[in-house]
């Protein structure tokens, strides 16, 4: 009884440990006149073509550029205005970032240039999924308990009961 | 109808949670491994019923099927219950994982009482279909109003009520419409 519980501790507690092996790391650096974006698994394999969307700082809702990554991981902008940039990078597989990043005027003279500004680990989790994969992952994980449970009272029985041949 | 994190008390999480335990190690001891697809295809329907929402008198309601579980799993209704709010807590933050013993003794209650009142043979079958859909939604919301009740969030609960009472009356249509199709396909996954 005690596998069969702990196999479904297990599969349960899946859901975390599972999704957590993509940590996802995006890279910024300030380079006048361009921002480059670099995003990346574990710092090391690149999110090659993933998407990415800018937004300056007067709109949020219409993309300033869009685009997608490069094979190695790197996407570049040129902003024309001090302010919170926001950049999002999503690999369109369940990992998405959103960063903003703050250019002063600092930055259009050249004073603030060639700096790592922004260095983040996301630990993607199975809550940045669709919600349909979601729903999936739950069905998969409901009847794996049931396969489980299953196997655990037909083993039960097959012991109280063995077979007479 | 799920109750997060931080309205109940701990200590009183925690017993809810042992004591769901024990009633699913009780009725897991119980259960015949011909019940077992049963209970995960329930399982599986209930996981996604809650999960389609429907805008209602500026609040939103979901669908339980409390009282279908109750009806086709009877007592083995309450550990699929169980599962299914886990799932939902862990993967859609539906409800609090550490009130998931008490959303589960709620949803159980309703589950109960519909499996009492479909044992009630000398009603008519639609009318028990009926009620053991109503029961499966407005016990577990009368249950969740006391609780809210008794830790200080008392405002509200009347509206409460009322919304969950029009969700009760639509899940009772839908109980019965469920379980005039297995009766026309003959199917034999309803109890007599």
């Amino acid at each position: 009884m005690f596998k069969y519980f702990l196999l479904c501790i297990i599969l349960i507690f899946m859901i975390n440990s599972e999704s957590s092996a993509h940590d996802v790391t995006v890279e910024i650096t300030k380079s006048y006149p361009s921002v480059i974006v670099r995003a990346s698994y574990f710092q090391a394999e690149p999110l090659s073509y993933a998407e990415v969307m800018i937004f300056s700082p007067e709109n949020d809702v219409v993309e300033y550029q869009y685009g997608r990554t490069d094979k190695s991981g790197y996407f570049a902008f040129v902003p024309n205005s001090k302010g919170n940039w926001k950049i999002t990078v999503d690999d369109e597989m369940g990992h998405a970032k959103e960063m903003i990043v703050t250019l002063s005027d600092d930055y259009f003279t050249g004073e603030d240039g060639a700096a790592i500004v922004a260095h983040t680990n996301d630990r993607s989790t199975v809550q940045d999924l669709h919600p349909l994969y979601k729903i999936v992952f739950g069905l998969a994980l409901i009847f794996g308990i049931t396969g489980i449970f299953y196997g655990f009272k037909a083993g039960q029985r097959l012991q109280s009961k063995p077979d007479k041949h | 109808m799920h109750i997060s994190d931080g309205i109940i008390s701990v200590p009183v999480c925690l017993a809810a949670n042992a004591a769901s335990v024990i009633i699913i190690y009780q009725i897991g001891k119980k259960t015949e491994p011909e019940d077992i697809p049963k209970m995960g295809m329930m399982g599986a329907a209930l996981f996604v019923a809650s999960l389609v929402h429907f805008p209602l008198a500026g609040a939103s309601i979901h669908l339980g099927l409390f009282g279908l579980a109750g009806i086709i799993l009877g007592k083995r209704a309450f550990p699929v219950i169980f599962t299914a709010l886990l799932l939902q807590s862990l993967i859609f933050q539906h409800g609090g994982l550490l009130t998931v013993g008490v959303n589960s003794i709620n949803m159980g209650a309703g589950a109960f009482v519909a499996m009492l009142l479909w044992r009630w043979r000398s009603l008519p079958e639609y009318v028990r279909a009926l009620l053991a859909g109503f029961a499966g939604i407005i016990v577990p919301v009368t249950l969740m109003a006391i609780e809210f009740q008794l830790s200080g969030y008392g405002r509200g609960i009347v509206y409460l009520l009322s919304i969950y009472l029009l969700a009760a009356l639509v899940e009772s249509g839908i109980t019965l419409s469920i379980v005039k199709f297995f009766r026309s396909v003959k199917s034999d996954i309803l109890p007599l």
